[in-house]
Formats: C-alpha cells, sequence, structure tokens
C-alpha cells in the first residue's frame, strides 16, 4: 500500500508537468505583447521596454520558462500586473470563502444525493425512482447562475428568509456565517447532486442484480440487512470515483457562484483577473484549482481499498 | 368479473405500417422523443428568429423601458426599452449554433486524435499524458483563461470549449479502438494486407460512431452550458450580440425590480440544456443496451 501510494503521487507528477507548461505556454502564447497592454494605451516605446525587461520578456522562451520553475519551486507565484502584490498573498487572502463554499456544498451533495441514489435503486421502477431519476436529468441541465437567481428571488426578495449576497466570516458568528452560504450552497450542489445521485442509483442497481444478492435472499437474510449489510459496500466505488471526478464541476461552478452570490473567493479573484487581464493571476489561480484536483482525485483513488479490500496495491 | 382483454395478436414487424413503426418508436423511446420534439421547437425559433414576430433584438426604446411581460412585449422589456422576447429567441441562434460546431469540432477531433492514439501505440503515451495535462483543469476555468488572452468573440469561444471537451472524447474513441483491435476482423483486414489508413477509416472509424454520438450530445449540452457561463462572468460572447448569458449578465443587476428579465433566458437555456441531454439519454438507450442497463 505504502509502495502504491508513493506510485501514485510520483503519477501525478508528469500530469502536474503537464499543467505547469500548459499555464506557462497559457500566457506566451497569447496574441498581443503582455507589456505593450499593462503599459496601457498612452505608453512610450521606452516604457514598454521597462517593462518587458522587468517581466523578463525580453529573454528566450526556455529561459522564461526556467524562471518560471525556479519561481514555482521557491513558491512563488509572480506578482499581480496591476496592484504588484504578490499573487500567493492574494490567492491566500481569497481562500476561506470558497473553501467554506466547496466544503457546504460537498457535505449537502455527498449527503443528499447518496441516500437519494440508494432508495431508488432499492425501490427501482417506484414513483420515487422516477422522481429521483427526473430531478437528476432535471438538475445536470439547471444552469448554477439562474437557479442561483432564482433561489435569491424567491428566499431573499420574496420571502426575506435569507441575505440576497455577500459573506460572513464564521469568526464572526456561526449562524450569520451559515445563512450567507445556504443559497449558494443549493445553487452549486444542485448539478453535483444530480450527478452523484444518478451514479448511486446506477451502481447501487447493478450490485442488487448480481448472483450473490441471490444467494443473501435465498438463505433468508433479510432485506434491509442485504442491502445495508451486503450491497452498499460494493456499490461505493464508482460513487467515490464520480466524487472525486465531479470535482471539477464544483471548482467551475465555484467561479459562477461567486459571482452570483458575491462571495469575495477565489473565484471571483479568478474573474475580476479575466476581465482585467492579470495573466499572472489567472496563471496561479488555474495552478492552484489543477493542484487541488489531482490531490482529490489522489485520495480518491487511495480510498478505494477502504470499500473493496479485493482492491490491492 | 370483466372478460380478459385477448391478447394482441402477433404482427411481425416487417408486417407493420411505417406509422406504426414510428408510433411503437414513440412508445419505446419516450425521452428521446420529448427532447426531440423541444430541440425542434427551438431550432424553428432560432431559425425563424426574423419573421417569428419579433422586433429588432438590439433596438433601444426609452420611453419603454423595464416594462413587465405583457401583450406588447410578452418577456417585457429591459432597461433600455429592448424587446425580451426578441432578444432571447436571438439569443437562442448564438447558442444552439456554438454548441452544435462545438460538437461537431469536437467530436471530429477527437476522433481522428483517438483512432490514432488507440491504433499507433508510438503516440499513444505522448497523446494520452497531454489529455490528462487538459483534463486536469476543470474545463471551465480553461475556458475562461483562453477567453481572457484572447479577444472575446465567437471563434474564439467555439475554440476555448472545443480544447477542455476533446480530450473526453479522446479517451473514449480510444478505449474503443483498445477493444476493437484485438478482434478477429481487425487480424483479418490486417492480413488481407490493409494499410493502416484503411483499418483505421474503414474498420475501426465505424464502430465508434454510436458512442460518438452519444457523447456529442453530451458535449453540446454542456458546450451551451458553459458558453451562457462565460458571456454571464463577461468573458464569453461579445456583449452586443444578444446570447442567453450576455442577456442575464446585463439583467443581474435588475433581480429585484425586472426579474423576468432572468427568468425568460434562464428557462430557454434550461430547456434547451434538457433536451439535449434527454435526446442524449435516448440515443444512448437506442445504440448501446449494455450502457443502457446501466445507467438506466
Amino acid at each position: 500500500m505504502l509502495i502504491y501510494t508513493i506510485k501514485r503521487v510520483l503519477a501525478t507528477l508528469p500530469v502536474m508537468g503537464m499543467v505547469v507548461v500548459f499555464v506557462f505556454l497559457l500566457v506566451r502564447l497569447a496574441p498581443g505583447d503582455p507589456a505593450a497592454i499593462l503599459a496601457g494605451d498612452y505608453a512610450t516605446p521606452e516604457n514598454i521596454q521597462k517593462i518587458r525587461t522587468g517581466l523578463g520578456l525580453d529573454k528566450p522562451i526556455h529561459v522564461q520558462f526556467w524562471i518560471y520553475l525556479t519561481s514555482l519551486a521557491r513558491g512563488d507565484l509572480g506578482r499581480s500586473l496591476h496592484s504588484g502584490l504578490p499573487v500567493s498573498q492574494l490567492i491566500l487572502q481569497r481562500v476561506e470563502p470558497t473553501v467554506a463554499l466547496a466544503l457546504s456544498t460537498l457535505a449537502f451533495a455527498v449527503l443528499l444525493a447518496i441516500p437519494l441514489g440508494i432508495l431508488a435503486a432499492w425501490k427501482a421502477g417506484s414513483l420515487l425512482d422516477r422522481a429521483v431519476m427526473v430531478f437528476a436529468v432535471g438538475g445536470f441541465s439547471i444552469p448554477i447562475f439562474w437557479l442561483g437567481f432564482l433561489l435569491i428571488y424567491a428566499f431573499s426578495i420574496r420571502l426575506d428568509l435569507l441575505p440576497v449576497q455577500g459573506y460572513v466570516s464564521f469568526r464572526e458568528g456561526l449562524v450569520p456565517f451559515a445563512r450567507h452560504l445556504v443559497l449558494p450552497t443549493v445553487a452549486l450542489g444542485m448539478v453535483y447532486m444530480a450527478l452523484l445521485a444518478r451514479i448511486t442509483r446506477a451502481s447501487v442497481l447493478e450490485v442488487l442484480q448480481s448472483d450473490y444478492i441471490r444467494t443473501a435472499y435465498a438463505k433468508g437474510v433479510r432485506p434491509p440487512a442485504v442491502l445495508f449489510a451486503h450491497a452498499l459496500k460494493n456499490a461505493a466505488v464508482p460513487v467515490v470515483t464520480t466524487i472525486g471526478v465531479g470535482f471539477a464541476l464544483l471548482i467551475g461552478g465555484v467561479v459562477i457562484t461567486e459571482s452570483v452570490f458575491a462571495l469575495p473567493g477565489l473565484g471571483r479573484l479568478t474573474v475580476d483577473a479575466v476581465l482585467q487581464r492579470d495573466y499572472s493571476i489567472i496563471q496561479g489561480v488555474t495552478l492552484i484549482f489543477a493542484l487541488v484536483y489531482a490531490v482529490v482525485n489522489l485520495v480518491v483513488d487511495l480510498s478505494y481499498t477502504l470499500f473493496d479490500p479485493r482492491i490491492r496495491y | 368479473m370483466p372478460e380478459p382483454s385477448p391478447e394482441p395478436a402477433f404482427i411481425p414487424y416487417d408486417a407493420l405500417t411505417r406509422g406504426q413503426k414510428a408510433r411503437r418508436f414513440a412508445r419505446r423511446n419516450p425521452t428521446m422523443i420529448a427532447g426531440g420534439l423541444l430541440l425542434l421547437v427551438m431550432g424553428v425559433l432560432a431559425i425563424g428568429a426574423p419573421v417569428l414576430h419579433t422586433v429588432n433584438p438590439v433596438d433601444m426604446n426609452p420611453i419603454e423601458r423595464l416594462k413587465s411581460p405583457g401583450a406588447g412585449h410578452w418577456f417585457g422589456t429591459d432597461m433600455y426599452g429592448r424587446d425580451s422576447y426578441s432578444r432571447v429567441i436571438y439569443g437562442s441562434r448564438v447558442s444552439l449554433f456554438v454548441g452544435l460546431v462545438v460538437a461537431a469540432l469536437t467530436s471530429a477531433i477527437g476522433l481522428a486524435v483517438g483512432l490514432v492514439s488507440g491504433f499507433v501505440r508510438r503516440l499513444d503515451n505522448v497523446i494520452m499524458r497531454a489529455m490528462d495535462g487538459i483534463m486536469a483543469l476543470p474545463d471551465l476555468l480553461l475556458a475562461i483563461s483562453f477567453v481572457a488572452l484572447t479577444k472575446a468573440s465567437v471563434r474564439n469561444v467555439i475554440i476555448a470549449l472545443v480544447i477542455p471537451q476533446t480530450p473526453r472524447v479522446v479517451r473514449l474513441v480510444r478505449s474503443i479502438v483498445l477493444t476493437l483491435r484485438e478482434q478477429p476482423f481487425i487480424e483479418a483486414a490486417q492480413a488481407m494486407g490493409a494499410r493502416l489508413p484503411r483499418l483505421l477509416l474503414r474498420h475501426l472509424l465505424p464502430n465508434t460512431l454510436a458512442a460518438l454520438i452519444v457523447q456529442g450530445t453530451y458535449v453540446m449540452a454542456s458546450a451551451v452550458l458553459i458558453e451562457a457561463g462565460l458571456s454571464f462572468l463577461g468573458a464569453g460572447t461579445p456583449p452586443e450580440i444578444p446570447s442567453w448569458g450576455n442577456i442575464m449578465a446585463e439583467a443581474r443587476s435588475y433581480v429585484r425590480v425586472a426579474f423576468w428579465l432572468l427568468l425568460f433566458p434562464g428557462l430557454f437555456l434550461a430547456t434547451a440544456v434538457l433536451a439535449i441531454n434527454m435526446v442524449g439519454d435516448g440515443l444512448r438507450d437506442l445504440l448501446d443496451p449494455r450502457i443502457a442497463r446501466r445507467m438506466r
């Protein structure tokens, strides 16, 4: 297991390497001269030249890449082209709302989708099953930002139950913190939940049709025990895989959700950077998100042995 | 006790009339038919936009601004007095066009790369690592950074959507090719002297089409969604073009006073995506009974 873990961690390195190359090239291949964009419309050629040397853009591309790599290794993500602040500092300032939103969404989606999926599979063909499936297809088709505005309109403007927008840190009290997170969590969690409910249902349904389940029934095991003691564990692997793969939906959704609900997180940082064409922030945030995504899927891979002892590494 | 209804006489499929065949097909694939009809309606609206009682979607009329939905303006008017119904109908043109083109391009590129990767072992490793690299980035993030680096235009949005979607198609095609290449018919074709291009095009390609079409519908659904998302964030279709995402982006600060401005474009967007997903699910059930049993 230890050897597998090390191997699996090492296997993520080439992928992360690809990501670094990709992120590096993304900015260099962009049309237009970053130095000229940065200098603004009224810059003199000398000004542009000064900015160019300052950013190291006049060096050959492989030298630039080497500089980029070595500074990455030191944890230096560069400086914002606009404010001049270190990107790592900007990211750290914005981490809290995003982590809070991601965790609450994960909990919301997993805790609702898995029981729903299991129930639908257990009562396959029933009205409840159909309702879950309609919800799964529907939830997957609703745009996050539209759902967000529907929720704001219904619960904040019409019913006046929850705050419209904004974020309150948990340090300033858990109740306002939670109240501000409810609507964003539901809006962001719907897609994820739909995906998970569907996979859970399919996976449980498949296990329930297998021979060993029939054997369990035949020797007189009670139906609930068949489900809980025999079936669920074997249905877990595809569900856990989907939690990992679906995390990409969550990351993309965070960017949109934070924009709708005015949460000052990494997603907002990204959108603002995109609108200002602040390339170094875009690079930094993209790298961080890719790293998180890779780590989540690494943990998912390693967790398989917990659910299925037949999987040995 | 009522008489049990008599068993319907068995009629061989070939003896059915065309109408009976169609009805049977519809009865067995209700999702696909419903989704297909919805899509058809949307397509007709998009193509027929200029004649469907619409006014110029960019005509401003300050006196008529922020009118709620009513007889003159079915979906109300926006902050510049532009007719929301016309804008939403015209918006379907951009969204469906982008979705279709992205699905077509992604399928074509993914098919070509996937076939080569699956059959030419020497290139496989390189191609798949590159695909892993792209897939390590969440698709919206990749699209948004691409648009940020280029000028906002429909063409660039299409490219920004094709890049993150392609690896999924490549992996799908490659996995099919990997199972097919061990089959006797490929060996037979090779033994008869078929060269690589012929093997790929005549023997492998046709066997990947069913899965490719299904995947294509899902690509289209996410392309429509992500295009709207990008436009909504201000990093998509240029703001002067009325796409669903752009209409909602402009309307967002009017959520209190003119909720209809957000309601209708979102409703159209959700319906379009739902319809595409329904067609995709239907096609999947139809073309691949093995997966259908697992996913249903």
